[in-house]
């Protein structure tokens, strides 16, 4: 499978960017990091768009940039989201669509200009002058916009922090289906986990300047190392794909299967055989000794401790292993001691509350 | 009115026009590299361009004048006299009322929308014609409004290389400044009440559009 | 005129009472007198009290000004139709009006003529633009343009004049080398920055007399003292000196 290989370094009065990487050519990969630590400035180097950026950008077999030569931006197929939706205000919607038709060859074009109008729920918008439609609109455009031009490759920079919850919640549906539909890869930068994880497969943690984690999600948010940084302490989550084994309407749950268990989930309009994305922050994941009977929590499963890591302000996480399925549990210093918790345990994870993010 | 003084009006609009054409086509570029350039010197142009707002005509008209004659020197026929001399008077004099808005509206437009459209594939010459002109498009009407409303009232320039000859150089201010010399005041009150409504009817015109254009593109 | 007898008893009075305090005079003058205007004041003010304030222009905007209320004190024009036309509409003091200087003509160039007898004819000879002042405005230019009729040269050579709004301006396009040669006011010759590379005196018969007229507008005692200065030697002096004829 080919991928993405980028070695970039960038400087600016009081910031350094090195960026050091290689992921899959294939999905969606996050990139997560704090304000100030480079996410956008890495992005916009990919693009072309910072020329004082040096080093090498590949993806898969193309090669972007490499030593002094450098592809200037409109020869990169790069389909870029701003933060602001950047629509052309003189032209309607259909017409920022087919902007980028203009520049590179009709043909494969129009398949995915269609595909990103109805993709994007764009049918009703078409004739509309930007300037008439609402901040989450606009950013759809944008989208399918960046996705009309038949890209190689998506950029997605903080597409959701103009907006505010409401308009955010109305447009990560229509990003998962991008995500489940394309097959072009892309990067999708934010400082917000809970964006990320409802779309990427892959995920980089980007901390002043340079990349301190790179792997597939679960593993990125699992990886001791990473329990005090941007995915550790207060943050700390697992995601666990799973399929829908069966649904009991009467009692409102239904039964998914993780590689490894399964767990009970609450069933709103669930189909057998669907495909989720579950996520569990490790907050709302506890651990006993004994498998208790009498408790309100329904998913009680039996787990190994494989790691544990120091976390923020007298807590530990606690990697827990079920079969192939990896989950996190935050528990004070005081109940490790108290429980005499060592790795290799066996503990019975008690999960208090589970969202479903598909 | 004397045929005379009616062709000096045409001749006035011919000039206008003329020179107006010549600014935008010349002032694009100017203010394209004005609105966008972070050279630290910059300023230094942007004063330079600026410099005929304080310049009083008649010394623009001084100094080209010895320009136009130290051709002369070398053998060069002179421009004075002649309306291609009168149209380089008329760039330089008119020269802030079309770049600044120029490059206001370039201003306006900013890096985004230029950045989206390299994205989408667009080179830079491609970028400017179908994103920033359209864009820029009000100020394009503002610089040619001005440069042509200021062109048709100049004076000191004329008056100091023009020559005053019919057809060539005898302009309507000119002819308008001649009858009042001549003490011909009727044919001095004909003739600037012509150029007062040509004027004033070309500025309602090109303003109306552009209201219109301002809520199209809104 | 109403009530002459008063007037001439005003002036008797006048003069009896001796000057008065130094007042200030401001004369209006005709952009080809200004240079020998300028020895005249100079010599005037060493033995006045009063002083002169001096504003050059041409006689057409002279005459617009006046008309709008100008506060000059007297002019000196270029011709005698300015100062007739405010005489007939009684912005000048009855009586004053008189001839200062007779005007002279000249043809000048800034390339030489290497025929030192080179007259008139070089205009059809070589080629390059011909600067006259205004005809219609101004007397020079009428003059010129009178001189080439007589020498049968003005159909021939009118695609090849340019008009200046004066003779000053007239001599600007020639100093400045746009127009190869120019008639002129003799008064400019004898401009101290300036030297013409050939100049002829065009004669007095070729054109009707320049008649340069002069009035007082303000009646004032300053105002006529000057007055008396220069139609007397010290201004014919100096008249003569920058090529005028006397009248």
């Amino acid at each position: 499978m080919s991928s993405i290989r980028v070695d970039l370094q960038f400087s600016r009065q009081g910031f350094a960017l090195h960026a050091l990487f290689e992921i899959p050519a294939s999905g969606i990969t996050g990139v997560l990091g704090y304000s100030g630590s480079g996410k956008t400035t890495l992005l916009r180097a990919i693009a072309g768009l910072e020329p004082r950026a040096q080093g090498s950008i590949h993806i898969g077999a193309t090669c972007w940039q490499e030593g002094s030569y450098a592809r200037p931006v409109h020869q990169r197929r790069v389909g870029f989201v701003f933060q602001q939706p950047n629509l052309f205000p003189h032209l309607t919607v259909n017409e920022n669509l087919c902007f980028g038709l203009r520049f590179r060859g009709a043909t494969e074009q129009s398949f995915a200009l269609d595909a990103a109008i109805s993709l994007l729920g764009l049918e009703s918008l078409l004739d509309r002058s930007p300037a008439t439609l609402s901040g989450g609109e606009q950013q759809r455009v944008a989208i399918a916009r960046a996705l009309a031009s038949a890209p190689e490759l998506l950029l997605f920079d903080e597409p959701l922090s103009a907006l505010d919850e409401r308009r955010k919640a109305e447009l990560l549906p229509y990003l998962e289906r991008v995500h489940r539909e394309l097959q072009v890869p892309g990067l999708y930068v934010s400082h917000a986990i809970s964006e990320v994880t409802r779309i990427a497969d892959h995920l980089l943690l980007l901390d002043a300047g340079r990349i301190v984690a790179n792997g597939p999600i679960v593993d990125v948010l699992t990886d001791p190392e990473n329990s005090t940084g941007l995915v550790g302490g207060d943050q700390a989550l697992v995601v666990i794909d799973v399929r829908v084994a069966e649904t009991d309407a009467v009692v409102g749950l239904a039964r998914v299967t993780a590689p490894g268990g399964d767990l009970l989930i609450k069933h709103d309009r669930l189909v057998v055989g669907e495909k989720l994305r579950l996520q569990i922050a490790a907050h709302d994941i506890s651990v006993a000794l004994t498998k208790a009977d009498d408790s309100s929590i329904i998913n009680i499963l039996p787990t190994r401790i494989d790691a544990i890591s120091h976390s923020t302000c007298g807590q530990v996480i606690l990697r827990l292993v079920m079969g192939e399925t990896i989950l996190l549990s935050c528990i004070s210093m005081s109940s490790l001691k108290r429980l005499n918790l060592r790795v290799g345990d066996s503990v019975f994870a008690q999960i208090k509350a589970v969202a479903v993010l598909t | 009115m004397m045929l005379t003084d009616f062709n000096a009006v045409l001749l006035t609009l011919k000039l206008a026009l003329v020179s107006t054409l010549v600014l935008l086509v010349l002032g694009t570029p100017l203010a394209w590299w004005l609105a966008r350039s972070r050279w630290r010197y910059r300023f230094l142009v942007d004063a330079a361009v600026a410099l005929p707002l304080v310049l009083p005509p008649t010394v623009l008209g001084f100094y080209l004048l010895l320009a136009f004659g130290s051709g002369g020197l070398m053998g060069l026929p002179t421009l004075a006299f002649t309306f291609t001399g009168l149209v380089i008077g008329s760039v330089i004099y008119s020269l802030p009322f079309v770049v600044q808005p120029l490059r206001d509206a370039f201003v306006a437009v900013g890096t985004p929308p230029l950045e989206a459209a390299a994205t989408l594939g667009a080179t830079p010459f491609q970028a400017f014609f179908s994103v920033v002109l359209p864009m820029a498009r009000p100020g394009f009407l503002t610089a040619a409004v001005l440069g042509f409303a200021h062109t048709m009232g100049e004076f000191g320039v004329v008056l100091m290389i023009g020559g005053n000859i019919p057809g060539e150089t005898r302009v309507a201010s000119i002819a308008i400044y001649e009858r009042v010399e001549g003490l011909d005041y009727v044919a001095a009150h004909e003739l600037a009440v012509l150029l007062l409504l040509l004027s004033f009817g070309l500025l309602a015109l090109v303003y109306g559009l552009n209201r219109r254009a301002r809520v199209v593109g809104a | 005129m109403p009530f002459p007898a008063y007037n001439f008893l005003f002036y008797i009075l006048v003069l009896c009472v001796g000057q008065a305090d130094a007042a200030e005079l401001r004369v209006a003058v005709a952009s080809n007198f200004y240079l020998p205007m300028q020895q005249i004041v100079s010599a005037y003010e060493q033995q006045s009290d009063n002083t002169i304030k001096l504003s050059i222009g041409s006689s057409g905007k002279h005459y617009a000004q006046l008309q709008n209320g100008a506060p000059f004190d007297m002019l000196f024009s270029a011709d005698s139709n300015t100062v007739y036309l405010l005489e007939q509409q009684e912005l000048v003091i009855p009586g004053t009006r008189f001839t200062y200087a007779i005007g002279r003509l000249a043809l000048v160039s800034m390339e030489r003529e290497n025929d030192t007898e080179a007259k008139l004819g070089v205009l059809a000879q070589r080629a390059g633009r011909i600067a006259i002042a205004n005809p219609m405005l101004a007397p020079y230019g009428r003059a010129a343009q009178q001189t080439l009729q007589q020498a049968g040269l003005w159909a021939q050579l009118q695609p090849r004049l340019v008009i200046g709004e004066n003779a000053s301006q007239a001599l600007q396009f020639v100093a400045s080398r746009n127009a190869r040669f120019g008639f002129v006011a003799a008064s400019y010759l004898s401009m101290p920055k300036l030297s013409f590379a050939f100049v002829w005196l065009v004669p007095d018969w070729m054109h009707e007399p320049i008649v340069q007229q002069a009035a007082i507008l303000q009646d004032t005692p300053a105002a006529r003292d000057f007055a008396q200065f220069i139609v007397g030697e010290s201004g014919a002096a100096v008249i003569t000196s920058y090529g005028y004829h006397l009248p």
